[in-house]
C-alpha cells in the first residue's frame, strides 16, 4: 500500500519498508492460530490468515487451532492438521497437549511425524508443565525429538522448571514472559535448551534486542500470535531493533528452521 | 501522518528533550502529533506537565495538545495549540463526567485512554458506559483499545457517532480494517503511543492493513485533521 508522506524526513518507515521487501516470502512465524475465537470477534481461517501472511511477506508458521484452546485439544489437533493438509509446506502444525486429558499422546505416538512441535498453555488446560503428568507427558515429547512451544505469562518460571528437569528438551518461552519479559530473559538466560518467542500484545522498543544481549540472537524467534496479534506488531519490534542484518534473518527465519529442520 | 497518542514525560519536559521526540517521529514519517502529558498522577503533576507542554510547543509546527484533565486545563485551553482535554486510568465515573462537562464548555473533544500501557491501569467498559450514552455534541477519543473491548465498540460504540477510536493498542490481526468496517472510516484515527511503543507498530498494522489508499489517508491524517480542526497545519 503506496503512502504519500509529505516530509523528507521518512527515512526510518522506508527503510523499513524496504527491509520487509527484502524478507518477503522468507520468515517464519513460530507461533500462530487458525481457527474462530468469538469472545473477540476474531475469525482466522488458514486461508484468511495467509492472506495476511503474504501482505506481511511470511512464508509459512507453526500453528496450533484456537479450538485447542478453548473446546479441546484432539478435535484441535484434527483441525490443524486439516489446515496443513490443504495447505501444505505453510501451516505448519504443533501438537496440541494437555495431560489431563485422556490417551493425551495417542495422536501424537501415531502421526509424529506430522508434527513440528507440542503446544502447552497452562491457563487454558489448567495443569502447569511442571506437573509429574505433564512432565510424563513431556519427557516422551522429547524422546520424539520435537521441541515445546509454552505459554509463559509467568515471567518464564515454568519454562525454567521444565528446562531443568528435562534438560534433553528444547522450550520455548511463547511471548518471552509477557508483561513480565525482563523477568523471563533473566531467568532463561543461562538455560541452553531454551529459546524465546516475541509475540505479545507489547511493542515497547529495546524488548527484541534485550533478548538478543541475554540470550544471544540464535535464541530468538520470531512469532506473531494470529489472530490475537497482528503481524505488525511483532515485524515493529524487529524492525526497530538494532541488529545486524545476521542477527535479524536468524530471528526472522533462520532459528526456527534450524529448531524444526527442513519441510 | 498524524499521530493522536503520542506522550510527553516529565523527563522530556524537564530536560528539554521535546524536540527529540519530535524529530524521531518525524523520521517515521509522522508530521504532526496531539502531544499529552505521560502519568500525570495528581494535581500538582498535571498542572506542571500541562504548562511544561504547552510551553514547549509553542514554536513546534505540527505539534498540539491534549492537556490532562485535573489540573490547570481550564486556564490554559484557550491556547490555539490546545486541540483536546484527556482522561487517563483510573479515572472514575465522576472525574469522567467533569472532564465531559468542560470539554462541553470549552468546545474541544475529550480524549479518554483506557490504558497507556500494557498491563497498568484501566479505565472499564462499566465507568465509560453512561459517559458515553449522556455525550450530546461531545466528541470523544478513546484511546488504548484493545481487544478486551472488541464486543462492546461493535455492541455500543458503533452507533455512537460521535465516539472515534484510536489504533495504537489494538493488535489484533486485521484489527484496523476491522475498526473502519464496524465503525466506519471516518471515525478510526491513527496513534502510536510513542515512545511507549515503536511507532512501527502502528504504521505497520495500517500499512499492510489491505485498506484503499483513499482510507489509510483519512485514518493517518484527514479524520484528525477534521476532528481537530487543524486543516492545513
Amino acid at each position: 500500500m503506496p503512502l504519500k508522506l509529505d516530509n523528507s524526513k521518512r527515512g526510518r518507515l522506508e527503510q523499513a519498508l524496504e527491509a520487509l521487501k527484502r524478507y518477503k516470502g522468507r520468515i517464519i512465524d513460530a507461533h500462530a492460530h487458525i481457527g474462530s475465537d468469538h469472545r473477540f470477534l476474531m475469525r482466522a481461517e488458514p486461508e484468511r490468515v495467509l492472506s495476511v501472511y503474504d501482505r506481511c511477506g511470511i512464508r509459512a508458521g507453526l500453528f496450533s487451532s484456537t479450538i485447542s484452546l478453548l473446546c479441546g485439544v484432539k478435535e484441535g489437533n484434527q483441525h490443524v492438521l486439516e489446515g496443513a493438509k490443504r495447505h501444505p509446506g505453510r501451516i505448519l502444525p504443533l501438537y496440541s497437549l494437555n495431560p489431563l486429558e485422556e490417551n493425551c499422546l495417542e495422536m501424537l505416538k501415531e502421526l509424529h511425524e506430522l508434527f513440528y512441535g507440542v503446544k502447552f498453555h497452562p491457563d487454558y488446560f489448567g495443569i502447569q508443565p511442571s506437573h509429574p503428568l505433564s512432565l510424563s507427558a513431556l519427557r516422551q515429547a522429547a524422546d520424539l525429538g520435537l521441541p515445546l512451544m509454552l505459554h509463559s505469562y509467568d515471567g518464564g518460571a515454568e519454562a525454567e522448571r521444565v528446562a531443568r528437569e528435562l534438560p534433553g528438551l528444547t522450550v520455548v518461552a511463547y511471548h518471552m514472559g509477557g508483561v513480565r519479559w525482563t523477568e523471563c530473559l533473566r531467568r532463561l538466560a543461562k538455560l541452553e535448551n531454551t529459546l524465546v518467542e516475541i509475540s505479545s500484545s507489547l511493542a515497547n522498543p529495546g524488548m527484541v534486542k534485550a533478548a538478543v544481549d541475554e540470550l544471544g540472537a540464535d535464541r530468538v524467534l520470531f512469532g506473531t500470535d494470529v489472530p490475537y496479534n497482528d503481524p505488525a506488531v511483532s515485524l515493529a519490534k524487529v524492525l526497530e531493533a538494532d541488529l545486524s542484518e545476521r542477527e535479524r534473518e536468524g530471528i526472522l527465519w533462520r532459528n526456527a528452521e534450524r529448531l524444526i529442520g527442513g519441510w | 501522518m498524524f499521530d493522536v497518542n503520542t506522550f510527553a514525560s516529565f523527563i522530556h519536559l524537564e530536560r528539554g528533550l521535546l524536540p527529540e521526540l519530535v524529530e524521531d517521529l518525524k523520521g517515521y514519517g509522522i508530521d504532526g502529533m496531539l502531544l499529552s502529558p505521560l502519568d500525570p498522577e495528581d494535581y500538582t503533576s498535571s498542572c506542571f506537565l500541562n504548562h511544561a507542554l504547552l510551553r514547549a510547543v509553542e514554536e513546534m509546527h505540527g505539534c498540539y495538545v491534549a492537556l490532562a484533565f485535573g489540573g490547570n486545563a481550564q486556564g490554559l485551553a484557550s491556547s490555539s495549540k490546545v486541540k483536546a482535554l484527556k482522561a487517563y486510568p483510573p479515572a472514575e465515573r465522576r472525574q469522567l463526567e467533569l472532564a465531559a462537562e468542560l470539554c462541553k464548555r470549552l468546545g474541544l473533544p475529550l480524549v479518554i485512554s483506557l490504558r497507556v500501557a500494557w498491563g497498568g491501569a484501566c479505565i472499564d467498559i462499566d465507568t465509560l458506559r453512561p459517559i458515553l450514552s449522556n455525550v450530546g455534541g461531545l466528541k470523544i477519543v478513546l484511546s488504548g483499545v484493545n481487544y478486551t473491548e472488541t464486543r462492546w465498540l461493535v455492541s455500543e460504540v458503533a452507533s455512537l457517532p460521535n465516539v472515534y477510536v484510536e489504533i495504537s493498542m489494538f493488535q489484533q490481526m486485521e484489527g484496523v480494517k476491522f475498526l473502519v468496517k464496524r465503525l466506519g472510516v471516518d471515525r478510526v484515527l491513527f496513534g502510536t503511543a510513542y515512545p511507549l511503543q515503536s511507532p512501527y507498530a502502528s504504521l505497520l498494522k495500517l500499512l499492510h492493513s489491505g485498506l484503499s489508499e483513499t482510507d489509510v489517508e483519512k485514518v493517518a491524517r484527514r479524520n484528525a485533521m477534521e476532528l481537530f480542526g487543524l486543516e492545513g497545519y
